[in-house]
């Protein structure tokens, strides 16, 4: 029997192994059988020889593969299986569940580095002022319409996220804010936001008078309280 | 040529097991599940505005919405909430915590929360009432249903229209430093027209307080 029957013959018992377990296992006898062939040619026999005496030495392959065959039990075939379908399911979770798609983790870095991307914001209307409510962070970037000196409904932008990259922001801390004018004051604003789990984009239309100097925004609730003055008289510079 | 070792199966099973716990922490990092209730309700917290620490007072089981689905009644000195988790295949999963301020100055602070599994609504849903007491002069909390047909002139007439009356008395209430936690879970019919008020009571049971429970939160889970 030369050597390619001998690994035909003892494959042949390896009946629970998968295709590229038998392929590994063939390749391990070969390579064992040629290495002892090796051996025996080294020390002088030739090599027809060498290597009928390599094949005899691995014994009768039927009873061979079947020892090999108990040494491969189905449980950690499957439990294999089993973690391998855990990873794909978590990951595609995370990736088209959590995020809401690429785009929404684009907006989630932006918000951080950028705010100003994809608005038509001026120099002269940016501002940049940041109060902290708890883990998040409420950043007023820009107001827009604002003329000073006179009546007029501007408008506000803010953007809250939270400190850390990835966790969830209070989706309605923006219904939690008032703002006060030197002589009034809004529970709420009217405006549009775009948000997710992670980012909130708010743009707020504010009624402001000629004499107006300031806004005054302030949040109290469950025991925490923070507030931010904007500075009108530095807007427009 | 380097020869390839041949894996065995328990060694890929347990690189494989390996990777799939790395993958799963990794998810936990990104708050896609929890491991344990704690961090689910840490996550419910920050998605509801409760930044400061609390601590669970109560949980109860709420098998008739899912087999592991965890009602926790967490508070600290400024409020009292109720947060939903739930056991999933692969961790703890959660929404918002259902949370009443108690930072203003009234005898009780009271929310409500009906849980609804629609899909065997049999005209009946789980509701909870939570809350808290903070006047020392308070020895019975109730709860008031009422079905208006008609407006009326004087809030109190409201209660000639009682269809459902809960008693909470002081003894079933946790008692905190300083205040007292009540927690009820009832089944009760479903009404859309029903408004629930809390009506608390001295120890000769007049009637100290009342007011319309505003958190009234509802929620529907499609299984």
């Amino acid at each position: 029997m030369d050597r390619r029957e001998y690994c035909r013959q003892l494959t042949q018992e390896l009946r629970h192994l998968t295709a590229s377990e038998v392929a590994a296992v063939r390749q391990e006898l070969w390579d064992h059988m040629e290495d002892h062939a090796e051996m025996l040619r080294e020390a002088g026999y030739d090599e027809a020889e060498a290597d009928a005496r390599a094949v005899e030495a691995m014994g009768d392959p039927v009873e061979t593969g079947r020892e090999i065959d108990k040494q491969y039990p189905a449980i950690w075939l499957w439990l294999s299986r089993i973690a391998i379908a855990v990873i794909v399911v978590v990951c595609i979770r995370t990736a088209f569940g959590y995020f809401g798609g690429m785009h929404s983790f684009f907006e989630i870095l932006s918000i951080r580095y950028d705010p100003y991307r994809d608005m038509e914001i001026t120099m002269e209307e940016q501002i940049d002022y940041k109060m902290e409510v708890g883990n998040d962070i409420i950043h007023f970037i820009a107001i827009t319409d604002y003329t000073p000196d006179e009546d007029c409904t501007a408008i506000l932008y803010y953007n809250i996220y939270d400190k850390r990259l990835l966790s969830p922001i209070d989706y309605n801390l923006d219904n939690y804010l008032t703002f006060s004018t030197d002589d009034s004051t809004y529970e709420r604003l009217a405006g549009g936001s775009w948000a997710n789990k992670f980012v909130k984009q708010i743009e707020s239309k504010i009624n402001l008078s000629a004499d107006d100097t300031s806004i005054l925004i302030v949040y109290d609730r469950f025991g925490d309280y923070a507030e931010c003055r904007i500075d009108l008289t530095e807007v427009g510079k | 040529m380097k020869k390839k070792r041949l894996v065995s199966r328990r060694h890929r099973a347990l690189r494989n097991i390996a990777i799939a716990v790395l993958v799963i922490l990794l998810t936990r990092y990104v708050n896609l599940y929890s491991l344990t209730p704690m961090q689910a309700i840490e996550q419910a917290k920050e998605r509801s505005g409760i930044f400061a620490p609390t601590e669970v007072v109560t949980y109860c089981e709420v098998p008739e919405m899912h087999r592991f689905h965890r009602l926790y009644m967490i508070e600290n000195e400024n409020t009292v909430a109720l947060t939903n988790t739930v056991l999933q295949f692969i961790g703890w999963t959660t929404g918002s915590a259902f949370a009443v301020d108690c930072t203003e100055d009234r005898p009780v602070h009271c929310g409500a929360m009906a849980l609804d599994r629609s899909r065997d609504n049999d005209g009946k849903h789980l509701a909870f009432y939570y809350g808290r007491v903070d006047s020392s002069s308070v020895e019975r909390v109730e709860i008031v249903e009422i079905v208006l047909e008609k407006s009326l002139t004087y809030p109190e007439e409201r209660f000639n229209y009682i269809t459902d009356t809960i008693n909470i008395p002081r003894s079933e209430w946790i008692e905190r430093d300083g205040y007292y936690l009540f927690f009820h879970e009832m089944t009760e019919e479903d009404n859309p027209d029903a408004q629930h008020y809390v009506r608390c009571y001295d120890d000769a049971d007049n009637l100290l307080y009342y007011e319309f429970i505003n958190h009234h939160y509802s929620l529907s889970v499609a299984n």
